[in-house]
């Protein structure tokens, strides 16, 4: 499953996490849970749109990584990369038999100490950019999705999604384009000074 | 057209606001305890002392007995006890022959007779 980029790699401190949780150690629950969830759910919300459709994917694959976790082997595949591509794949699966749906519910969370105002830009420009990206093709979406909000490098992205770096670069090139377009008519509406 | 730093902050503002909800993050952390395996450590009380294996009635009185040496003495003396009881005691006293009288002090009759013949 996991890339060229992968093999033979020094265990790292998700390996080491998944060791201890397979080995009954009671604290490594929560911190499983507070490392794994956040990465799983920002990427299968992208994908799907739906607060409750992320979760449920979100879960699937949790439960799936949990189950792996004591026959992982240290140094082999990056756990939090098996987690894209497992998350990404249940995504893939459901949007075969849907189409995504704008992020226009998105509850705020609670303990957001930004200004109000600030919250308002925010949630403004995340809805936005969830309405763009609904206008992409999937396999794009995903592309742009782990590439600039998850932020991962494009040997890493080229592994999650089974494909070579160049048509990796390709797809968020060309859905970064389609972004900037997409955007381009709401500058005021999001915050931004017009020029 | 929007440019890269307008679209960053989209993206940033993203990151910020795509936080999973407390309730579906204890949720995990329930599916995370119950799926954790147990640790592999057993109770050093029950690992010292192994489980007493299973008698049945007839190994338990062989064992009161005094084992099976002792139960066999005993079970070849009963048999032999068991014979001498069932059978023709007769024969037993045939090697010695007929007997009419036993004397139990031989030459006291005479020694007897002796004494009256002198008073």
């Amino acid at each position: 499953m996991a890339g060229k980029d992968d093999q033979g790699r020094v265990p790292d401190g998700d390996d080491l996490l998944l060791a201890a949780y397979a080995t009954g150690d009671p604290a490594a629950p929560r911190a499983m849970a507070d490392r794994f969830t956040a990465p799983a759910f920002r990427l299968a919300l992208r994908m799907l749109g739906d607060h409750a459709e992320a979760e449920d994917v979100t879960q699937e694959a949790l439960i799936r990584l949990f189950g792996a976790a004591p026959g992982w082997r240290p140094g082999t595949a990056k756990v939090t990369s098996w987690l894209y591509r497992v998350t990404a794949n249940l995504c893939l699966d459901r949007l075969r038999q849907r189409r995504p749906v704008p992020l226009s519910e998105a509850p705020d969370m609670p303990g957001d100490d930004m200004p109000p105002e600030a919250r308002l830009t925010d949630r403004a420009r995340s809805d936005a950019l969830a309405l763009a990206l609904a206008g992409l093709p999937d396999r794009q979406r995903l592309a742009v999705v782990l590439r600039h909000i998850e932020g991962l490098a494009n040997p890493e992205i080229a592994a999650i999604m089974d494909v070579g770096t160049e048509a990796v670069e390709s797809l968020t090139a060309r859905g970064k384009r389609a972004l900037t377009r997409a955007l381009a008519g709401q500058k005021a509406a999001l915050g931004y000074e017009e020029g | 057209m929007a440019n890269d730093d307008e679209l960053e902050a989209a993206f940033a503002a993203a990151r910020r606001r795509d936080q999973p909800s407390p309730e579906f993050q204890a949720r995990v952390l329930a599916t995370a305890q119950a799926m954790q395996p147990k640790p592999q450590s057993v109770d050093p009380l029950r690992r010292a002392v192994p489980p007493a294996p299973v008698r049945n009635f007839w190994a338990e009185v062989g064992l009161a007995l005094g084992g099976w040496r002792a139960a066999g003495g005993l079970s070849a003396a009963m048999a032999l006890g068991f014979w001498l009881g069932v059978s023709d005691p007769s024969g037993l006293l045939e090697p010695a022959g007929s007997v009419d009288s036993l004397e139990l002090m031989p030459g006291a009759n005479d020694l007897f007779a002796s004494q009256t013949g002198e008073g």
